[in-house]
């Protein structure tokens, strides 16, 4: 199996789950909100007529677990929807197999569900 | 002091106090709207209610005052008393304000004003969300005159509604009625948040944020109608009965109470819920719709008037709904058919002692078996409905044509706080703020990577406890 990360805009989330689903047939997500930064380390933000420093901006992690012949198609999906045609702050996606995938309910893992 | 004097003395103290109560209805509904809206508008929506105010205040200074009460106008409006001077406002019973006769001039001036800011208020519940902040400028001034030409028609003796005896004590129709006539033209020509409907035109709740501040409004604003209704009388005596105001305070309590109950009874019934904003709806609505009859009604009619309108209040926002309206606030239900059917409701439960008393119209179907008052209550309405409703679309949809009135979708995803303010009402919901939730100063946080630093030391344990209290 294998674990499909992307870190996102927050506004970008349902965009891009919607595409994985589309895009793949995949269904199943978690959804962890984020601070983080890239190489813009951060924003200016203004109050009051002042500005300030804020290293963080607000992202959301999403976690996929894929088949591995999905894997690229479900990075392709998530790369196209979380594109928002600003400059910086899109995020990433990224890709680590995993093993021992086991649904809590019936003690099975995965990958012998899925083959049966 | 002679004891006409301390009459006007006693009415003006009333009167300023119930003033003051009426002002203190915009934090109410500051609180109502914000907590039924989305939290990346709430400094925007409890903002938007000090505008009102402000916007309300000089416009009807001046000219409202005197479209509405300036002596030597028409049936249709008001004709002098444009920004009074100081002696004009001290005056008492003199001209252009002879109309208030046991108060001075500035103390009619400082009620009404709170008045047309209400009806304002309710305007922007129906609008939320998604309205460029200007237009509350531009159309806060038109309102305002339309409001002002209304109230002339029902509350002046020259007005062609009094002179037939319209019953509307203290704004059914005048205030609460317009201000949701004004609502639905903005929420029509705004069109829905996005995502509020689906493309089948199925409707999708967008829930407030914080149920506890629509409670706080709510009860806010139930403590100011004691001014808005029982200060309506503008004076401590009302035809021959000292201190009137008090039993119009009993009527307008427990109609309250009653809508409360009619809220959560309809909502148990038609969703299953005795859903908490629906209740709070419930009392709203129910003391719009007692605003009309409060000085008219015997208390079992209050009841019936504050249950009933507890009803409406749930059906009417789940129709508005049915028919692909977006009214986040509920305006159009609360303020609009609650109104209308208090202001019915005056013409069927009137008593004709009690509208003897103050001096308007006459009994009601139920008491006097004619259908002539309720007559008289449905022309206003039918007039008061076309010329509000149309004023109101005309201006928005002119304003609409020529600059837009609805922000980008970019600008309404984001919110109205930071995109129209640059402020959020909740900043560190949405930045990291220095010093914030999330960051390691943060104090609870902090204190808690300290301790771990320091390790099980006792000593120091115990320096940065001293330190932190």
């Amino acid at each position: 199996m294998t674990k499909v990360e992307a870190v996102v805009l927050r506004e970008r989330v349902e965009t891009v789950i919607d595409a994985v689903e589309e895009e793949t047939g995949h269904v199943g997500v978690t959804v962890v909100e984020a601070i983080g930064h890239g190489r813009e380390r951060g924003v200016t933000h203004e109050y009051r007529g002042r500005t300030f420093e804020s290293r963080f901006l607000p992202k959301a992690l999403l976690t996929f677990v894929v088949d591995d012949r999905l894997a690229r198609a479900v990075v392709a999906a998530v790369a196209d929807a979380a594109r928002s045609g600003h400059d910086s702050g899109d995020g990433l996606v990224w890709t680590t197999p995993i093993a021992n995938v086991t649904h809590h309910r019936t003690g099975r893992r995965v990958e012998e569900v899925e083959a049966a | 002091m002679s004891s006409a004097d301390l009459a006007i003395a006693a009415s003006t103290v009333w009167v300023v106090v119930a003033a003051v109560l009426v002002m203190f209805m915009q934090a109410g509904f500051a609180f109502l709207e914000a907590g039924l809206c989305r939290m990346k508008n709430v400094g925007h929506i409890a903002a938007k209610n000090v505008l009102v105010l402000a916007i309300a205040s000089i416009v009807y200074y001046l000219v409202g005052y005197g479209l509405a009460f300036g002596d030597g106008g028409n049936a249709f409006v008001g004709g002098s008393g444009f920004a009074p001077s100081a002696n004009e406002l001290l005056a008492i019973g003199k001209a252009p304000f002879s109309w208030f006769t046991s108060i001075p001039a500035g103390g009619g001036w400082l009620f009404q004003v709170v008045f047309a800011a209400v009806s304002l208020a309710i305007v922007w519940g129906a609008m939320a969300e998604r309205t460029k902040l200007w237009v509350y400028f531009a159309f806060g001034v038109v309102f305002t005159l339309a409001y002002s030409v209304v109230s002339h028609w029902v509350w002046h003796p020259d007005g062609w509604l009094f002179a037939r005896g319209m019953e509307d004590f203290a704004g059914s129709t005048v205030v609460h009625y317009q201000g949701a006539l004004a609502a639905l033209a903005g929420a029509l020509l705004l069109g829905p948040r996005i995502g509020k409907f689906d493309e089948k035109g199925r409707a999708n709740p967008i829930p407030g944020h914080n149920m506890a501040f629509v409670t706080l409004g709510v009860l806010i604003l139930w403590f100011g109608w004691f001014g808005f209704n029982p200060g309506s009388t503008l004076a401590v005596e009302t035809g021959n009965r000292l201190g009137f105001f008090a039993y119009v305070a009993v009527t307008t309590n427990v109609a309250a109470a009653a809508g409360a109950l009619g809220g959560v009874t309809a909502s148990w019934l038609l969703i299953r819920k005795p859903d908490l904003s629906m209740m709070l709806n419930g009392v709203v609505a129910a003391l719009v719709a007692i605003t009309a009859a409060c000085g008219f009604v015997a208390p079992w009619a209050a009841i019936v008037i504050g249950f009933v309108a507890g009803t409406i209040a749930v059906g009417g926002v789940l129709l508005v709904e049915r028919v692909r309206i977006d009214d986040p606030i509920g305006a159009v239900a609360v303020h609009g058919m609650a109104g209308v059917w208090g202001t019915l409701a005056t013409g069927l439960f009137a008593v004709p002692a009690l509208a003897a008393t103050v001096g308007v119209g006459r009994g009601g179907l139920v008491y006097t078996g004619s259908f002539a008052q309720l007559g008289t209550q449905t022309v206003g309405l039918l007039a008061v409905g076309a010329f509000t409703f149309t004023v109101s679309f005309a201006s928005l949809w002119t304003m609409r044509a020529l600059w837009g009135i609805r922000v980008d979708a970019e600008v309404e995803t984001a919110g109205l706080d930071v995109s129209e303010h640059g402020m959020w009402g909740y900043p560190e919901f949405y930045i990291p703020v220095p010093g914030g939730y999330g960051t390691e100063s943060h104090g609870h946080l902090g204190l808690v990577h300290a301790h771990a630093r320091m390790g099980e030391s006792g000593e120091a344990r115990h320096e940065l406890e001293e330190a932190a209290a």
